[in-house]
């Protein structure tokens, strides 16, 4: 009696785990796949990072390791602004004395030199240098 | 008549010293060729904010860069080192492991690149396709220490220095007439030492700095009979200075001050950089 | 292990004691690269287990220490100087402001020591209040949160100017009442029970300048008392202490040191007992820092009516810091009144008559 009424209900059984075994294997059409790689790539949930949480000690560590960098970079930038400061004395009383001593002198060097440029051939330094490391075999140009 | 009013504002009286007390001389630099050198805090500190970064980076959208099925996207997978991940009735002692797209949401994410070797000699120039191997920043001049080259210390700036008069000082010549300024007396005496095989770059007409001698010894004011050195700023370009008969060094700063009388580095110290 | 430091920060002969980390463990994480014990600070053995220091700090922190230790050195070598010349200097006018450049240079000098930080950011209720550094971090954390919370209670209850007409605060005021179930620090503008309220406070002023022997007077007033007579409200006096010697040390007031110096309190407690249906009470505490030397020798004050602006016009008191909170007519009302003496109090209602 059993077996007959499995028998009978054999068929549509496996018709129906056909069905599911197929989609399973076909997973999505591509118009579907498409939004799913979509809304993965724009979800940000799952691509973020866990939070960084630093226990107190480590805290306190960060804390100064960022203290200590700021307080040398101010320092760094004081003395440059140091140096500058005296250059520019420097410069200053230099083009004052020369506009004493000899005022020709002071008219040239005050001159405007028109066309002046940067020199292109001066490199900007790199990580590692060249393999010719300086160029020697400078000819001057002829003077027309 | 003079209009013109540069740096100098001061109004002044014409000058009456005669033109063989001014004297000109050339601060020829040479400017650094490969980055400054970075200091132990500093590399430090930097590995320490990469590090920080790049724990706190989102993960690497594969599916972004890398089509699903392709040939590239398997060697990509294929060399990934994926972390373990979570399992039932597995005890983690460092915490249990929260994988995300193939990543430990807890730690940062190792992204492998497929290393590609190139084949060939690193040295045979034809080879379009050949290894990269940089240079070295340290040349053969830094080993034998050689200071009349220009290719030492390639991350600092070096500054050309002669024996005139028996000390070591930057090169200065004698103005002979006030038709030629003082950048082009400067720059016209050094071909005459060194030859004319160098191009150098003048920065300015106007002097960086003065130093007043008073019977050899430098003073501070300006007395009767004082001379003068103006000095000017010039980079080296390209070609090389091989003057005949004359010591000469190319030396960073704090080498400079090593050599050069201390009352005179005085002067011109705060003038070269670090 | 070795500690990272290596001058002054681990030479307690001419610093205090206080400066540094109490607990053990904490002192060794923090003058290590690494963590020896692990991570002290957190409790549950799973998280101990589970945490992982950033990457590259163990590297990078040594040498910000003592990057920041030889700054330190510098601002010591300063003080010397400072110390030398007060010693050297007669005037009055330069020797204070020498000093005021010493407590300046002697908070410089610690404020970036990372076990000061790690005191005064987790530790603040047993701080020693004597170290010019600590006094630093406690104003910096009460200008950032407490003094605009009080000045944004006493202004929008109208406690200024109901009461007095400003106040600058100086002084940090917390108050608590303790002996009942809800023994913390009032925050400014609770509504309390009128059984909580029933025994006097302990207030605790805390000083953020150098403060060694000033003089204070306390002032707890209720300016809601309705007067029916004018249609109007008057002031009540709750509470007045005078002549109250704190210092950073010891700031606070409570039943011990009154119990101790019976003459501070020219006035006795009085708890706030509103009667029904007049509403919120407030109950206004007002800190006053009496003038350098003078004392206040106020005879017999009357508790009601009383005109909180005249006595300080009067006494030359200066308000330094205040706190406030509410009272209503509730279900204690009756028993507190009784435990004073008050007698059954009013019950008022829309119709007068």
């Amino acid at each position: 009696m059993f077996s007959r009424l499995a028998r009978r209900q054999l068929p549509a059984v496996r018709q129906l785990q056909q069905a599911r075994l197929k989609r399973s294997k076909a997973g999505l059409n591509p118009d579907a796949q498409r939004v799913v790689t979509q809304l993965s790539v724009m979800s940000a949930g799952r691509k973020m990072p866990k939070m960084l949480k630093l226990c107190n000690e480590d805290y306190v560590k960060h804390k100064t390791i960022m203290k200590a960098w700021s307080v040398r970079r101010k320092e760094q930038i004081r003395e440059e602004e140091e140096v500058l400061k005296k250059q520019y004395e420097g410069m200053k009383e230099a083009s004052e004395d020369l506009k004493r001593v000899n005022e020709r002198l002071f008219e040239l060097s005050n001159r405007h030199e028109y066309g002046k440029r940067f020199p292109l051939e001066l490199r900007v330094p790199t990580e590692y240098p060249a393999r010719q490391v300086w160029y020697y075999d400078y000819v001057r140009k002829r003077e027309e | 008549m003079l209009h013109l009013r540069g740096l100098a504002t001061a109004a002044s009286s014409n000058g009456s010293i005669p033109i063989n007390l001014i004297r000109t001389s050339l601060i020829l630099s040479r400017i650094p060729i490969v980055t400054p050198e970075v200091s132990e805090f500093d590399a430090k500190f930097y590995n320490y904010q990469e590090e920080l970064e790049k724990r706190l980076m989102w993960t690497f959208p594969k599916w972004f860069y890398f089509k699903k099925g392709t040939v590239a996207e398997k060697e990509f997978t294929k060399i990934q080192k994926y972390p373990i991940p979570a399992h039932r009735g597995v005890w983690f002692p460092k915490g249990v492991p929260e994988l995300k797209h193939g990543r430990d949401r807890r730690f940062k994410q190792e992204v492998t690149l497929a290393n590609k070797v190139s084949e060939g000699d690193s040295q045979d120039l034809e080879n379009v396709s050949r290894p990269i191997t940089p240079n070295s920043r340290i040349t053969e001049a830094d080993k034998t220490n050689d200071e009349t080259s220009l290719e030492r210390k390639l991350p600092r700036t070096l500054y050309l220095l002669v024996k005139q008069d028996g000390k070591w000082k930057f090169p200065t010549f004698q103005v002979k007439d006030d038709q030629v300024a003082l950048n082009e007396v400067a720059e016209s005496g050094l071909r005459e030492l060194g030859g004319d095989k160098i191009n150098t770059w003048s920065v300015s007409g106007t002097p960086a700095a003065v130093i007043k001698y008073s019977n050899g010894e430098i003073v501070d004011e300006g007395h009767e009979g004082v001379v003068r050195e103006y000095l000017m700023k010039s980079h080296i370009v390209a070609g090389q200075f091989v003057p005949e008969g004359l010591e000469y060094k190319w030396l960073a700063k704090e080498e400079v001050e090593g050599v050069v009388d201390p009352k005179y580095y005085e002067k011109v110290g705060y003038l070269l950089s670090n | 292990m070795s500690s990272v430091s290596k001058g002054i920060w681990s030479n307690f002969a001419r610093r205090s004691q206080s400066l540094a980390l109490r607990n053990r463990n904490l002192q060794k994480a923090l003058l290590s690269p690494t963590l020896p014990h692990g991570p002290v600070s957190l409790k549950k053995r799973s998280s101990k287990d589970k945490y992982q220091s950033p990457i590259g700090m163990d590297e990078i922190y040594p040498l910000a220490y003592q990057y920041l230790e030889s700054q330190s050195e510098k601002t010591y070598k300063k003080i010397e100087e400072i110390e030398k010349q007060l010693e050297e200097v007669a005037d009055s006018t330069t020797k204070s402001q020498l000093k005021d450049r010493k407590t300046q240079l002697e908070v410089d000098a610690e404020v970036n020591n990372p076990e000061i930080i790690y005191n005064s950011l987790f530790g603040t209720n047993s701080i020693d209040r004597t170290q010019p550094v600590y006094r630093h971090y406690l104003e910096k954390q009460w200008k950032d949160y407490g003094r605009m919370l009080i000045m944004q209670r006493l202004e929008t209850l109208a406690v200024i100017p109901d009461t007095l007409a400003t106040l600058d605060p100086q002084v940090d005021v917390r108050l608590k009442f303790p002996g009942n179930n809800i023994e913390r620090w009032i925050e400014p503008g609770d509504i309390l029970s009128s059984n909580a309220t029933c025994r006097p406070p302990s207030l605790e002023v805390i000083e953020f300048k150098e403060s060694k022997n000033d003089l204070y007077t306390v002032l707890i007033v209720d300016p809601d008392t309705p007067d029916v007579e004018n249609d109007s409200f008057s002031t009540t006096l709750h509470w007045g202490l005078k002549n109250v010697a704190l210092s950073n040390e010891d700031g606070v007031i409570d039943a011990k040191k009154l119990v101790g110096n019976p003459e501070y309190e020219f006035v006795s407690y009085l708890p706030p007992t509103p009667e029904k249906n007049t509403g919120n009470h407030r109950i206004a505490v007002w800190v006053f820092r009496q003038a350098e030397g003078k004392k206040v020798d106020e005879g017999a004050v009357e508790r009601g009516s009383f005109d909180i602006r005249k006595f300080a016009e009067e006494n030359e008191l200066t308000a330094v810091g205040a706190h406030l909170w509410r009272s209503v007519w509730d279900r204690n009302t009756e028993n507190v009144r009784k435990m004073y003496g008050l007698g059954r109090g009013r019950i008022f209602s829309r119709d007068r008559n």
